[in-house]
């Protein structure tokens, strides 16, 4: 019988289709009876998801200004 | 004969032109990997003048968004090296996180709502980008290039000299440990 734990460690495995029909369906025969890890999995899908939208860090004014100035010291127009 | 269409001139690869095109994702790599402004300040200098020095091979590159990449990484990481303080965090295991019967130690809850419905205004980018910036650097460095960049595996491994199980156990444990800081912004709020 499948832990939760075990459950968590073949996660990311899992969601990539890279294991093998055995522990698929184990992984699957757990998530049928336990709410916890069903959650866990749908949360952990949604955390890369986000992740993935995140936009460019802005670069702080000044911080542009000191870096412009370095480049075209090195590099005059 | 017509004459054959003439291909327009690109215009010239000015201080300005590099800083508005590569900057931007320069620094938000190394912000991410190094975790404060100073830092990814002192590598987006060093990653762009090295752009400025090689403006003849990184006009020849063909995709010179992977030629930066590796430069930034490498930058980031050398300076992290240099740093005088190193990192006291104890790098904890988020698989370790479960009661001895194998069970989740504490309840986990769905999340209110599916990631395209989250809005990603200022403060939940916020809330992420502090996560990212919490974690382990062994677990930081592979979730910033697979989850934000996305790197494949392989490169990822390149990048940082890792074997691909490693790549894949470090990404694993980051996305686990991102989670669980994710989740008491997200979960859905108990009746």
């Amino acid at each position: 019988m499948m832990t939760c734990r075990q459950c968590t460690e073949l996660l990311m495995d899992f969601l990539c289709e890279e294991l093998e029909a055995d522990h698929c369906q184990a992984i699957r025969e757990h998530l049928a009876s336990c709410p916890c890890c069903t959650a866990y999995l749908q949360t952990y899908q949604i955390t890369v998801q986000l992740t993935g939208r995140l936009s460019c860090a802005e670069i702080p004014k000044e911080v542009a200004e000191r870096l412009l100035a370095a480049m075209r010291q090195c590099h005059p127009e | 004969m017509p004459d054959s269409p003439v291909e327009p001139t690109p215009p010239p690869l000015t201080a300005e032109r590099i800083f508005r095109e590569y900057a931007p994702r320069v620094y938000a790599l190394a912000r991410r990997m190094l975790g404060n402004d100073a830092d990814a300040e002192d590598v987006t200098q060093d990653v762009l003048l090295q752009v400025v020095r090689k403006l003849d091979s990184f006009r020849g590159e063909s995709d010179p968004y992977t030629w930066l990449h590796r430069v930034t990484v490498n930058a980031a990481l050398a300076h992290r090296e240099k740093r005088a303080r190193r990192e006291e965090r104890e790098t904890h295991d988020p698989i370790d996180g479960f009661a001895d019967n194998g069970h989740h130690a504490n309840p986990v809850r769905p999340w209110s709502l599916p990631a395209d419905k989250i809005a990603l205004d200022r403060e939940r980018e916020q809330i992420i980008e502090k996560a990212i910036a919490r974690l382990p650097e062994i677990y930081r460095d592979v979730y910033v290039l697979a989850d934000v960049e996305g790197l494949t595996n392989p490169r990822i491994g390149e990048l940082l000299n890792l074997s691909q199980s490693a790549v894949k156990s470090r990404l694993h444990r980051g996305r686990l440990l991102m989670r669980n800081a994710l989740a008491p912004h997200f979960e859905e709020v108990q009746a």
